[in-house]
């Protein structure tokens, strides 16, 4: 009785797993992604404006960040702080991030607010104020953010360098931070141009998510948005895939405290992937090289020699153009750099052997099975995988195709990625050697 | 505005309203508290078991705490590292354990399915029932957690609060940071977490949660199970801190940044306190995680100074510390520690009005109903509920409580604890 009733409760389970997303087009370009969970009287909005710092050349680096700053600096209709009091006051949370490929904003409150929700979305999409007294005041604060994130953190500071020197010719090799001297010389005029060119509903998906009826919500999406007119679109540049031509190894001595080792290797997106398996590969080598804690570099460099305390990988299968492969190591504490760096490449050159010696491959899939599975538990990220899917134009069914994919790589796949993308002339490496002006006694 | 803000775990409101009511407890034969919330809407449990192992019973050897509950996990008997991590992957299940400062929390999360479950469990057993330190884990532990220590030393933050819980607590539990510092690591011997863990990791000073797609029956099996594997023991000796006031209130300390760390404290209250929800309250209005919070109001929309700032009370078992923290360009810390200062005399003077409260009260309401939107967020939660003690109805008389307060008492809290000694300001960067 027991295990039909677990079955029952299991069947009633797979409708919030399964076909919970539905999605249209308004008359005027803007995709409406509608993602139903009933657990909690909650909803939460994302939209996603396809621009982020890939989309900026060098003098306006970071434009796309400043201008997500100023878009919490009033309308015509919500001066300046009103909106962050508006949500606030009904205890909602309203907030925003810049990525490479894309400028999201959200809020989450009670369901009940969700017009309201729309309402304010779809305001300052067209009338913000963007004054140049209150962007010379954010340009303050950005700079501060700057300068947290990377002029006083040394990993922060590492990564803009190994993306400097990764990304070459791509446009993923600026920061979305921006490099200050642009933070500090872009102009209101360029920011009104920004804003104007790329705020537009042809170029932006918009998430619904929670307790919501999908028919109510494109209704009220409809009323708001339908109405504001799509504009051309700049022209977007193509970057295919192109490795490295060779290896490139560089050193960073700044101040800090402990050393630390990045090694990226260029690498297809899904988008980029001239087979589509391989970017699937990836995803399961990236999970098998530092993702999880039986992995190569965990069990081999930190449990096995001790050489580091820490290891994770990152590849994100759904960058818009050609992305990385990246290997974040913490060293222990006096390792010695050029023996490091060895031991770092010996294990790179050796994973295909571990991987047929080892049932690497399927402990991968089964972490990444339940990864999926744990990620329902959460509005935000169900919101930003549908989010991200609208927003590179794919379709829906790409979420629920996701496992049958990453099930259908075999061990030949991950041999032949590592032969293709994890070769020496592939690498870039950035050691960080710490150096230290002021004593500090602990 | 691109940060990230992070949930308060100690406040629970869960998934539903009926969840509030069918909060299910009992005991195990030895001892062992445990709670259970069903939810079978998704197809995971969250298991969580809190002891009180925190960096408070360190005594001399200060990271201990955090050493023992590291260690954990990384062997078992018949079970090297490497092994329990192909089994723990194999199964999906996530499994993590560590130290704050009053307690230390070991979790994990695992698909529901009976099979994978139950092995689950059973790994979670076998590596918190015996701890088997061997030298080459424990070298690799004192190595990893210097490593930490060393990493905590290039935040100006981290340090600012380093310096200001050594100034407010000296001589007290509390006074060392939850790591230790290079030269306590060091001196901390192989058999020190193992005595540690026979004391203080026992089912009379454990409190265990399940959270998720489990029966009531399954769950006090699984309970009896694991609570059987541990001794009986007794519960950790109630902390008590007195904090003095220190010699230097101000406290800079140099450090080449072109950020300073500037933090202005006063004592709060602890997580027992009935004064909690009203400074939660007068806290959020101040500097809560909003651009709509006073401080933010002045310190970045106005002036420009700061990326981020905020004013909480950080509450511990014994006690509590109320700060306003900020980073800004060293040669703005002046200016900016003026302003927080004048900010604080002004609320300490007039208190809030009546719309700042009111406002700060909805933001807290609605914000626990986002903030507990998952299994995750409730699990962790409600174990800390159960480890601190708080009284049964807890979850569901939150949001009332914070309804109920009067301005009066939001605005008297608050102007208390300003007008209070000691005041701390520390200023971690280059000394101007």
């Amino acid at each position: 009785m027991k295990k039909l009733l677990r079955l029952l409760l299991i069947c009633f389970a797979l409708p919030v797993m399964a076909s919970n997303v539905q999605q249209m087009t308004l008359s005027n370009g803007m995709k409406v992604v509608v993602l139903t969970d009933h657990r909690s009287p909650v909803v939460m909005t994302q939209l996603w404006y396809n621009v982020g710092s890939s989309d900026e050349r060098l003098g306006e680096t970071g434009i796309s960040h400043f201008l997500e700053h100023m878009m919490f600096r009033g309308t015509q209709a919500y001066a300046p702080g009103e909106f962050a009091t508006m949500i606030s006051s009904r205890g909602g949370e309203d907030n925003a991030f810049t990525s490479r490929d894309a400028t999201v904003y959200y809020l989450f409150m009670h369901k009940q607010y969700l017009p309201l929700m729309l309402k304010m979305e779809a305001d300052r999409m067209k009338n913000l104020l963007l004054s140049t007294q209150s962007i010379n005041t954010e340009r303050k604060v950005v700079l501060e953010e700057r300068t947290g994130r990377v002029e006083d953190s040394p990993l922060g500071y590492t990564y803009e360098r190994v993306n400097a020197l990764a990304f070459t010719g791509n446009p993923y090799q600026t920061p979305i931070v921006g490099f200050a001297s642009d933070i500090k010389q872009v102009t209101p005029g360029e920011l009104k141009r920004w804003y104007q060119q790329y705020y537009v509903p042809n170029n932006a998906t918009l998430v619904i998510a929670g307790d919501v009826d999908p028919q109510d919500a494109f209704q009220k999406a409809r009323s708001c948005f339908e109405g504001i007119t799509p504009q051309a679109l700049p022209l977007k540049k193509d970057y295919p895939y192109v490795a490295n031509p060779g290896r490139v190894d560089s050193t960073i001595s700044r101040l800090g405290q402990i050393q630390k080792f990045v090694v990226a290797y260029r690498v297809p997106s899904l988008l980029t992937a001239k087979n589509k398996k391989d970017a699937y590969a990836l995803v399961l080598l990236s999970t098998m090289l530092g993702g999880m804690k039986s992995s190569i570099l965990d069990r081999g460099l930190i449990r096995d020699r001790g050489l580091a305390t820490s290891a994770y990988t990152q590849y994100n299968l759904l960058a818009k153009y050609p992305t990385d492969l990246k290997i974040s190591l913490q060293p222990v504490e006096g390792v010695d750099h050029d023996y490091m760096v060895r031991m770092v490449r010996n294990y790179m050159n050796n994973i295909a052997a571990t991987l047929s010696s080892d049932d690497l491959l399927r402990r991968a899939k089964a972490v990444i099975h339940a990864q999926y599975v744990y990620a329902q538990d959460s509005l935000r990220s169900q919101s930003r995988i549908v989010g991200k899917i609208g927003s590179l134009g794919l379709p829906l069914s790409f979420k629920s195709d996701y496992l049958s994919h990453i099930d259908a790589v075999s061990e030949q796949d991950i041999q032949r990625v590592i032969i293709e993308y994890l070769v020496a002339d592939n690498m870039t490496e950035v050691w960080f050697q710490p150096r230290s002006e002021v004593a500090y006694n602990v | 505005m691109c940060k990230w803000f992070l949930v308060l775990t100690f406040i629970v409101l869960p998934l539903h309203a009926a969840m509030v009511d069918h909060i299910q407890r009992f005991t195990t034969s030895n001892g062992m508290k445990v709670a259970l919330i069903e939810n079978h809407d998704l197809p995971i449990v969250d298991v969580r078991v809190a002891f009180h192992a925190g960096s408070a019973y360190d005594g001399e050897a200060h990271g201990l705490a955090y050493m023992t509950a590291s260690l954990i996990g990384d062997g078992a008997p018949n079970l090297s590292a490497n092994q329990i991590a192909n089994q723990f992957d194999s199964l999906g299940a996530v499994f993590s354990s560590t130290a704050r400062r009053d307690i230390a929390v070991v979790s994990l999360r695992s698909l529901s399915n009976a099979n994978t479950f139950s092995q689950a469990m059973s790994l979670f057993d076998k590596s918190i029932a015996k701890l088997s330190v061997t030298p080459h884990m424990f070298q690799r532990e004192v190595s990893s957690q210097s490593q930490l220590v060393r990493s905590a030393m290039e935040r100006p933050m981290a340090l600012a609060y380093k310096a200001l819980y050594q100034a407010l607590f000296a001589g007290t539990p509390y006074a060392h940071p939850v790591l230790g510092d290079l030269r306590s690591i060091s001196k901390i011997g192989l058999d020190q977490p193992q005595v540690f863990y026979r004391r203080y990791y026992v089912a009379k000073n454990a409190a265990l949660v399940f959270v998720g797609d489990i029966s009531l029956q399954d769950a006090k099996a699984y309970a009896e199970q694991f609570s059987t594997m541990l001794p009986t023991g007794h519960p950790a000796k109630t902390m008590i801190v007195h904090a003095k006031t220190p010699a230097k209130t101000t406290i800079n300390v140099p450090f080449s940044t072109d950020q300073s760390a500037v933090v202005v404290a006063m004592l709060g209250v602890s997580k027992t306190d009935p004064d909690r929800y009203a400074l939660n309250v007068a806290a959020n209005a101040l500097g809560g995680p909003t651009l709509a919070s006073m401080l933010y109001g002045s310190l970045r929309e106005k002036h420009g100074l700061v990326y981020s700032v905020s004013a909480s009370n950080r509450a511990l078992e014994a006690t509590g510390v109320f700060s306003v923290a900020a980073s800004t360009l060293s040669a703005q810390s002046i200016k900016a520690l003026t302003l927080i200062d004048s900010l604080l005399d002004q609320v300490g003077n007039n208190g809030l009005s009546d719309t700042q409260i009111k406002d700060s009260k909805q933001f807290l309401e609605g914000r626990f109903v986002l903030d507990l939107s998952t299994n995750a967020n409730v699990a962790d939660a409600l174990v800390a509920q159960e480890a601190y003690g708080f009284p049964d109805d807890y979850l569901s008389s939150y949001t009332r409580k914070i309804k109920s307060l009067k301005n009066e008492d939001v605005t008297g809290v608050l102007r208390k604890i300003i007008h209070s000694e000691p005041k701390i300001t520390v200023i971690v960067g280059k000394h101007e």
